[in-house]
């Protein structure tokens, strides 16, 4: 009689245990996940974790919308902030566009990984005769104002002892590298740009100019996973599988080159893989959120403020949200995060 | 007298009838098709967009599981348009120019014409093509494919020099305000 009463508390108890393990993994009622990203190999994590099936395996139904614009992207991502479907679940977004949406626009939306950065792939483009920092005094230094480029460029002046006040500033797109005249007088002395934009330029620009710095030791440009706090909130466990996910993809795609350059060919097209290779070698696969992360948003925050993009001083912890990762990644999250 | 009054009045009708046959056809040419490439609803799954579209006449596999599918849509025939103009413009002058008569005598005979114009413009109108990619599960992801390969380095906007006033306001001491504004002005090249 005790036996059976035991074994009938015990199935109940396993049936109890399951069905609430099965309900905090499954937290969303289909695991349909939308994400919305930009067509760089510094998503290859996710390029893998998709063709490879590591979100199936977690249980999530992944889509991946691409879309060529950052701005664009976030215009539709913003238009999901009161819990509409259809306008993505995630962004993957460069670290000064998620600062600026946060800060200015939408304090709900949160940053749970970086997934890769990159210092390599920003360069600066110097004409002959401008060997170092302090040549470029006065000078006019063109760059896209605004962009992770300008940022560089300012945290390398300051690095020098110097800021944009001691440079004349020119707001230029990346392409304009190429029709630039490094011999003309009254031209810039120097180009901050993204690559491919640099190798490019000296490609054709030849011995009149040369690769005066790249962005390492002064910074790097990232791609970020963020969310809304309501999302995070209304679908325990999905950020946490989706990170496992993206982890998974990581490691299979720094090993796996030749793969992430046919996924690159496959979905966005092009014969010419020359900047996917580029991005892919110069690209440091994170996952996660650790303390060069952290001082590295140090260092933009203090930028912004400076630029007036911030009304108040950047805050990491309303910023990151660094739970999901700290249960799906505990060992990816440095101390320095609240 | 009543076999003629009859043959009479279906003479006419015919005419009537006959003389709007190729307006009618232009008119209904005219309304068919898209005005602009269809865009169904984001999220639709792939049979309601079959649905609506037909069979995509070509689907092309996506590295991530997703599919891009080209649709062939009948475009609105402006063609047909003009068509309906033409056509009820050369009726009005055959009447104009014979007084009514014509319509009796002439109309029938260009009618028929007019009309193997009208049908053979309502049998061949413009056709587009529209892509549209599905996610791995079938739903409707985006208009188009997906974009080519780029990397980006998307710019924030800067601050209006008013905004940039007003932000550094918080430095109360003076020269701690001008290096603000020249700092900000600095840094987004404002003379």
């Amino acid at each position: 009689m005790t036996s059976t009463i035991g074994s009938r508390a015990l199935s109940v108890a396993l049936v109890a245990l399951l069905w609430c393990s099965a309900a905090a993994e499954a937290g969303d009622e289909d695991g349909k996940v939308l994400v919305l990203a930009q067509p760089l190999a510094r998503a290859d994590a996710l390029w893998m974790a998709q063709s490879k099936e590591f979100f199936k395996a977690e249980g999530l139904a992944v889509s991946v919308r691409w879309m060529a614009g950052g701005a664009d992207m976030l215009g539709v991502f913003g238009q999901g902030r009161d819990g509409g479907r259809g306008f993505g679940d995630f962004v993957v977004v460069s670290e000064v566009s998620a600062v600026s949406f946060w800060q200015s626009l939408h304090p709900d939306f949160v940053v749970i990984a970086a997934l890769a950065r990159d210092a390599q792939g920003y360069v600066g483009i110097a004409k002959a005769g401008i060997d170092d920092a302090h040549a470029l005094g006065t000078k006019p230094v063109a760059t896209r104002l605004g962009s992770t480029s300008a940022w560089l460029l300012g945290e390398y002046l300051r690095a020098h002892g110097m800021s944009e006040r001691d440079v004349e500033l020119k707001n230029e797109s990346p392409e304009a590298i190429l029709t630039w005249d490094p011999g003309a007088a009254d031209g810039a002395a120097a180009f901050f740009v993204r690559e491919p934009y640099g190798a490019r330029a000296l490609a054709k620009h030849g011995d009149r100019v040369h690769l005066l710095t790249t962005a390492r030791g002064y910074g790097h440009g990232y791609l970020l996973l963020g969310t809304w706090k309501r999302y995070l909130e209304g679908h325990p466990g999905v950020a946490e599988r989706l990170l496992r996910g993206l982890d998974r993809g990581r490691v299979y795609a720094a090993d796996h080159k030749d793969e992430v350059v046919e996924f690159a060919r496959g979905m966005f097209g092009g014969d010419d893989t020359r900047a996917v290779e580029a991005d892919f070698a110069s690209s440091d696969r994170v996952a996660g959120l650790d303390r060069i992360t952290f001082e590295d948003f140090q260092k933009l925050g203090g930028w912004m403020m400076e630029a007036g993009l911030l009304k108040a001083p950047f805050d990491p912890s309303a910023f990151f949200d660094p739970a999901p990762l700290r249960t799906s990644l505990p060992d990816r999250v440095a101390p320095e995060f609240p | 007298m009543i076999q003629q009054l009859a043959l009479l009045a279906t003479t006419f009708a015919v005419l009537v009838c006959s003389g709007g046959c190729s307006t009618a056809i232009y008119y209904a040419a005219s309304r068919a098709g898209h005005e602009t490439p269809p865009q169904p609803h984001l999220g639709l799954t792939r049979d309601k967009v079959d649905a609506e579209l037909g069979k995509p006449i070509a689907v092309t596999m996506l590295p991530d599981g997703g599919q891009i599918a080209t649709y062939r849509y009948r475009q609105r025939d402006p063609k047909a348009k003009e068509g309906v103009g033409t056509s009820v413009g050369i009726h009005v002058a055959i009447g104009y120019l014979t007084k009514g008569y014509g319509w009796l005598l002439i109309s029938p005979l260009v009618e028929p014409v007019l009309m193997g114009f009208a049908i053979h413009t309502a049998a061949h109108p413009p056709h587009g093509e529209v892509q549209f990619t599905f996610s791995p599960d079938g739903q409707l992801l985006d208009y188009g494919g997906p974009p080519s390969y780029g990397p980006d380095d998307p710019a924030v906007e800067p601050p209006s020099v008013g905004a940039i006033r007003e932000g550094c306001r918080s430095y109360a001491e003076e020269h701690a305000y001008v290096q603000c504004v020249t700092r900000r002005f600095a840094i987004w090249r404002i003379d």
